[in-house]
């Protein structure tokens, strides 16, 4: 086991050092820079701007440097913690970080926890009882949760939950409860605001996560071992989890893995939309104005979450299926 | 102006409020004039004058520790009406950061009149500009201070012009607008700036902009490398994080920074808190301000600004839920309907003001295109007429501006002493079919039958005006005017572009054609800055003539030099900067402005648009109705400071 | 052809129409149990009746995207009647012309039925000319009005007829989903079918680039290769920029389940004896190991097309996919993104609908002919 981790840990590095390229190759591409976007502003205040100034400001921040340069200064940086400064918010770019991975985090892992929650019972419901009316029932909703456009889903999550519950839009907190100190009161606050963006975001994963359960829990009830048990009068529903379901999960565990990129794009819009402060907002603003330091931060962290999701899902897999520890 | 100012404030005292209040649908009993105190319009009376003996603060500060209220005013505060009623002291307002600028504003040794036109003492006492326009003389109030009790003079402002502005690290090329200047010290209070050229119109400048134009000296020094230690410096600067002295200087200078939270400042707030989402002010306890009964300015004790990134849609829905006590920078033309039917809860109230902007859409030929052919159908002055006059501008308005907007050219604001009313319809009616005469005049022919029209030598006629979508509803405008123009025959392609796309394309001059909001439109910026008449800068809103600008700016050096109507209107714009007689300068603005009228350097669509400005039921002496705008800085002529909430 | 004769079970029996028993292809087989799954079979109908729409849109439509009815600015979906307000039948349906009225409170247009104003719908009827998939002119649309207007799903901020734009915005949205899954399934079946095969060092490298693909965040990747498509371009190029930047992330996934096929294969015994018996590389690939899993690529494939079409709608949504005035349900979506619409014009959101129920068809399509493809197992996973 311990060999299949350090193998698996050791071939992360170069996967990292690759995607790090890609972002900063990618973060380039478009024309212009942050100081065409500082200039724009300043301008627009009446003051006057000249090409000079331009090529100075350039210089100030480091712009007119080989992109080379440029890149393994960024990737040195990120290395040992200091991610670079913020032209666009004009503050270094960890403390952005951490104001809001906290609740980029927060929001991903309910949103997850939220999928299996009903994924799971959902899946299992369905394989036993496949072609059932509530089998269709919870399949269709699912669906729709999975077909409707996120945003458009937030938009109408935050107007129905105006109208009918009284919460107030945007943000993760009621403004009486945004700065005051954790008490009960603040954290029934957050959960009322919080399971918009879960439900909207979980249940785009719900319909997939449902199925895969389903189809791998179906393969193994109609194994000959399965049929054998109940035969020898083996009570259904400990049958269920002492061998199927423990199977089924198998594929699912490396679901984490690939749900990763998707919820923290999902993520970025919806944030948007609901006006969170999450890393989405920042990160998209940071693109358009051609942020480097904040953009190819925030793109590498969301990287590296990504990997070491998929790093663990494989792990655990590992773990609980020793087939795989020996390809 | 200053000999004449009362006799011409008389008349735009009932002039402003006429035009606000007009529009070319029939005037409803909602539009009914809202008449602004005398006071706004005159030097502000100070204390002794009124009569007033004694002061008081909000019981905010009464166990903070502070000196008494009357120590802690300027010696004789200037007394500031209200527009309705004497507030009361309380209340915290909950606003978003958007509109931080203009919910309460930025103090200046000047200030703007309400009617836009003339220039009041704020900070100064009084000030002085000498005959033949070089030096600027300002006198402080006695007694003023910073936010932290540490006084103001003359110094400060000098910090700020020698160590900021001609600073050549933190500015290496000087302004245009303060080149060739210098400041010097008269005395503690008293301080000049003093030119090589006439310079007449700096007095505008301090007036719009000059709230950049001081800095707490006694705060910078630390940080500051002609001043403190420089490894002080260096130390502090990788501490924070920022790359550069001078970016550490910026980021302080804008309250960035948790070390910037110490900064003093002269606005009627200051910060004490910043989170991710939230900027909290409270009152400053120094403000120089006091009301007809002596109470001490702003009336509301703090603000909780809400840092909203980027989605305007979440700022107008909390808007209109009545979640908000002030919105208005964010908000936008179409958002009104919204913004009425959440009035019916009860909880808000929608004023409508007025957009100070010229036309929501300027549309720009770009002159100096590379294409020759292309070049000379823009310069011909019959094409360009034929394209205003093609847009249908009344149903224009009725469609995106519920019939409230103005039809009308880039040209000053009704309020300017510039204005004349031809300046402003010149080409604006609807005559699609001269349009079309005007084309076949130019030689301009649908040879193949598809109902476009071609080059006279036959080769295809197609022009892309890219444009970035911002502030004015400038998408929509655009497809109704891709539309009209293609009734008369001219094929228009809309591309969608990105800031830094339009910044990097306009300038470099490389759109056939783009668009911007024409601001900078009344007295105070107007004979100053009138970019949209003249090439005097480049700019990337601008993207008519940048070779020209960049030719008339480097004298010579760099770019195209322009033909002689060109040179000639160039030369108008030194003229009215360097004059000293103001008659003599309206007379030489009207000729550009003429100028502009004939040949339609830009096309207008619709001006002077309604602006929503949202309110809390419970918040009183909010102008009903405004001019909204950067040049007047929004609201500051209106007092924002004697906005208050009712107790109930 | 063999003449054995048991007798089936009697749902086969119903479905085959006859009672022995008799060999039948595979493909017969999985029509079969195709056609048992019939919310699969609705979803087909579905599809294949929106695709005809997307086709002839200029036709089905009664104006064009950017015609104009200034009496119509935000005007509610019209309903169409038989009965007049007399009670008197009239077999040709007909629609009442819109009664405005602008509100004085909220700046409103408010809008009712102006039963003075009736207007018949002719069907194949001559209207605004129009040009067939940019090759011919006609005239001539399914249904219409003489004079008078119909717009029956409202109109938007401009006066354009929804109905028209949401049809116009089937073509682009439907075909970005197919062009782009047929690229990513092009892409993702060589890449991965090579690395597969080959193994060793190829193999080895394919993994890392597609590790490296998979762990990327889509979106923001998207909107910087979004914002680097030049300007000059033409709203066709931009169409097929887009596509392609779509399916960048969708290949890597397919490659993946390829690969994985295709190592598994290698060892099966009828590719050795093939592979003895003389026949050459690219046949053993394509006669003898592709039909295997041919099946479970067409299933992915119908899978994958939903995943492209929110991807369009979530780029345009942000500003940087397809932009005005090309017009895709992800632009129309753009356009009605607020509050404003939610409250006051509900209409506007009927392409989110229509996106709802594309997405939901395609899945249950995949659904279906993923049950109907192994016929040996009640619902396998090969993911």
């Amino acid at each position: 086991m311990r060999a299949y981790v350090i193998k698996r840990v050791f071939g992360m590095i170069p996967t990292l050092i690759l995607i790090s390229g890609l972002i900063f190759i990618v973060i380039q591409l478009p024309p212009g820079d942050i100081v065409t976007s500082t200039l724009d502003r300043m301008q627009s205040q009446g003051l006057e701007v000249s090409a000079e100034a331009v090529a100075n400001l350039r210089a100030q921040y480091n712009l007119d440097q080989p992109l080379l340069i440029q890149y393994v200064r960024w990737i040195g940086g990120f290395l040992v913690g200091d991610m670079g400064y913020s032209y666009l918010f004009t503050r270094p770019v960890s403390e952005l970080v951490w104001e809001r991975l906290g609740y980029t985090l927060m929001i991903t892992v309910s949103s997850l926890i939220f999928t299996w929650a009903i994924a799971i019972p959902a899946g299992i419901y369905s394989a036993v009882r496949q072609y059932s009316f509530v089998d269709y029932l919870i399949t269709t909703i699912m669906l729709v949760g999975l077909a409707t456009p996120s945003f458009l889903l937030a938009l109408m999550a935050m107007y129905a939950g105006y109208e009918l519950f009284g919460i107030s839009i945007g943000g993760l907190f009621s403004p009486e409860y945004r700065d005051a100190p954790w008490s009960f009161a603040k954290l029934m606050d957050f959960l009322s605001h919080l399971w918009i963006p879960m439900v909207v975001l979980g249940l785009g994963g719900t319909a997939s996560t449902m199925r895969i359960l389903r189809a791998n829990l179906l393969d193994e009830l109609s194994k000959p071992y399965v049929v054998t048990a109940r035969a020898k009068g083996v009570k259904p529903l400990k049958l269920l989890f002492k061998y199927p379901l423990r199977i089924a999960i198998n594929p699912f565990i490396s679901t984490i893995g690939l749900l990763m990129p998707a919820l923290i794009s999902g993520e970025a819009i919806v944030s948007i939309v609901l006006g969170l402060p999450t890393i989405g907002p920042a990160l998209i603003q940071a693109l358009i104005a051609q942020d480097m330091y904040l953009a190819g931060s925030f793109l590498m962290l969301l990287a590296v979450l990504t990997v070491l999701g998929m790093l663990l899902s494989d792990l655990l897999l590992a773990w609980a299926d020793p087939r795989i520890r020996y390809e | 102006m200053f000999t004449d100012r009362k006799h011409r404030r008389g008349l735009t005292a009932w002039l402003v409020p006429m035009l606000l209040g007009v529009s070319p649908v029939s005037v409803a009993a909602e539009d009914a004039v809202s008449p602004m105190p005398d006071s706004w319009f005159e030097i502000p009376k100070t204390a002794s004058e009124v009569g007033i003996t004694s002061f008081s603060q909000s019981p905010m500060l009464d166990d903070a520790g502070l000196p008494p209220v009357k120590d802690r005013l300027p010696d004789d505060p200037p007394v500031i009406e209200p527009l309705n009623n004497i507030g009361v002291f309380g209340g915290r307002a909950q606003i978003t950061l958007g509109d931080s600028w203009q919910f309460f504003n930025w103090e200046s040794a000047l200030t703007i009149s309400a009617d836009l036109r003339n220039f009041l003492p704020n900070l100064a006492e009084s000030w002085e500009v000498s005959p033949d326009g070089r030096i600027t003389t300002i006198k402080l109030r006695s007694g003023l201070k910073w936010s932290d009790g540490h006084p103001l003079t003359s110094d400060d402002f000098i910090f700020t012009f020698n160590h900021i502005w001609l600073d050549t690290d933190i500015n290496p090329v000087t302004s245009m607008l303060v080149i060739g200047g210098r400041i010097e010290k008269v005395d503690n209070l008293t301080f000049r700036y003093v030119f090589e050229d006439p310079n007449p119109m700096f007095e505008n400048l301090i007036a719009q902009y000059g709230s950049f134009m001081v800095d707490p000296k006694h705060f910078f020094v630390k940080y500051h490398p002609s001043f403190a230690d420089r490894e002080f410096v260096d130390a502090k600067v990788a501490e924070i994080g920022v790359p550069t002295w001078m970016a550490l200087l910026d980021a302080l200078r804008s309250a960035i920074i948790d070390e910037g939270l110490d900064m003093p400042t002269l606005r009627s707030y200051k910060i004490v808190q910043r989170t991710p989402t939230m900027v909290r002010f409270d009152r400053n306890p120094f403000y120089h301000k006091v009301d007809p009964q002596g109470q001490q300015l702003p009336y509301i004790d703090g603000i909780d600004a809400e840092d909203i990134l980027d989605n305007a849609e979440v700022v107008t829905a909390k808007a209109s839920t009545g979640q908000l006590d002030f919105a208005a920078f964010t908000l936008r033309t179409q958002d009104i309907p919204l913004l009425k039917l959440g009035e019916r809860n009860g909880e808000i109230k929608v004023h409508i003001w007025r957009r100070l902007h010229s036309s929501d859409v300027a549309i720009q030929p770009n002159y100096n295109y590379a294409d020759a052919k292309y070049r000379a159908l823009l310069w011909d002055v019959r094409f360009r007429k034929a394209l205003s006059l093609a847009i249908n501008r009344p149903e224009m308005n009725e469609i995106i501006y519920f019939s409230r907007g103005v039809p009308r050219q880039v040209t000053v604001h009704p309020t300017s002493s510039y204005f004349e009313p031809h300046y402003a319809t010149a080409h604006t009616e609807f005559d699609p079919d001269q349009a079309r005469a005007l084309f076949a005049e130019i030689g301009l022919k649908d040879i193949d039958g598809d109902g476009l029209v071609e080059y006279p030598d036959g080769s295809p006629l197609t022009i892309t005006l890219e444009f970035l979508d911002f502030e004015t509803p400038k998408g929509i405008t655009m497809e109704l005017v891709a539309s009209y123009w293609r009734e008369v025959g001219l094929d228009l392609r809309l591309k969608l572009v990105d800031r830094a796309l339009q910044s990097a394309r306009a300038q470099a001059g490389e759109m056939q054609m783009t668009l911007w909001h024409a601001d900078r439109v009344t007295d105070i910026l107007f004979p100053l800055v009138p970019d949209w008449w003249a090439p005097r800068s480049t700019g990337w809103d601008r993207g008519m003539w940048n070779d020209w600008a960049r030719y008339y700016q480097t004298d010579g050096e760099l770019g195209e030099n322009p033909p002689e109507i060109i040179r000639q209107m160039q030369q108008w714009t030194d003229d009215m900067r360097y004059e000293t007689d103001i008659n003599k300068r309206i007379t030489i603005g009207k000729q550009l402005l003429q100028a502009n009228a004939d040949n339609l350097w830009t096309i207008g669509t619709i001006g002077l648009a309604p602006h929503p400005v949202v309110v809390s039921k419970r918040l009183r002496n909010v102008l009903p109705k405004g001019i909204w705008g950067w040049d007047n800085r929004w609201t500051l002529a209106y007092h924002p400071s004697t906005w208050y909430f009712d107790e109930d | 052809m063999s003449d054995v004769t048991i007798n089936p079970a009697p749902a086969i029996a119903a479905d085959l129409g006859t009672d022995t028993l008799q060999e039948i292809s595979p493909r017969q087989l999985a029509w079969i149990r195709f056609k048992r799954h019939r919310l699969a079979m609705v979803s087909a109908g579905f599809l294949i009746a929106m695709y005809l729409i997307a086709t002839f849109c200029e036709f089905i439509s009664p104006y064009n995207t950017d015609t104009r009815n200034v009496k119509a600015i935000n005007a509610p979906p019209m309903s169409i009647h038989f009965f007049d307000r007399e009670g008197t039948f009239h077999l040709r349906p007909f629609v009442y012309g819109y009664h405005m009225e602008v509100n004085p409170d909220t700046w409103m247009r408010e809008y009712s039925e102006n039963t003075e104003e009736m207007y018949p719908i002719y069907f194949f009827e001559t209207g605004e000319s129009y040009e067939m998939w940019s090759l011919f002119k006609a005239k001539t649309h399914l249904f219409t009005t003489r004079g008078g207007y119909i717009h029956l799903f409202g109109t938007d901020q401009l006066g354009r007829d929804m109905f028209t734009r949401v049809f116009y915005g089937a073509r682009i949205s439907m075909s970005i989903g197919v062009v782009g899954v047929m690229l990513t399934l092009f892409f993702g079946v060589l890449i991965g079918g090579i690395a597969g095969y080959m193994g060793g060092i190829v193999d080895r490298g394919v993994q890392r680039i597609i590790e490296v693909l998979l762990s990327l965040p889509t979106l923001p990747f998207w909107m910087a290769l979004s914002a680097a498509l030049p300007v000059e371009w033409s709203s066709l190029m931009v169409y097929f920029g887009i596509t392609i930047i779509l399916s960048l992330f969708g290949w890597p996934g397919l490659a993946r389940q390829v690969r994985g096929k295709f190592l598994a294969l290698r060892e099966e015994d009828f590719v050795m004896a093939a592979r003895l018996l003389g026949a050459g590389r690219l046949r053993v690939i394509f006669k003898h190991m592709m039909p295997s899993f041919t099946s479970h690529i067409i299933t992915t494939a119908t899978l994958a097309v939903p995943g492209m079409i929110l991807g369009e709608t979530a780029l345009s949504f942000l500003g940087i996919g397809l932009r005005p005035p090309v017009v895709s349900w992800g632009v129309l979506m753009q356009q009605a993104q607020n509050y404003q619409v939610i409250v006051m014009t509900p209409w506007l959101m009927i392409p989110g609908l229509f996106v709802v129920l594309t997405v939901i068809a395609f899945n249950l399509l995949g659904d279906g002919l993923r049950d109907a493809a192994d016929p040996y197992n009640t619902g396998g996973n090969r993911d």
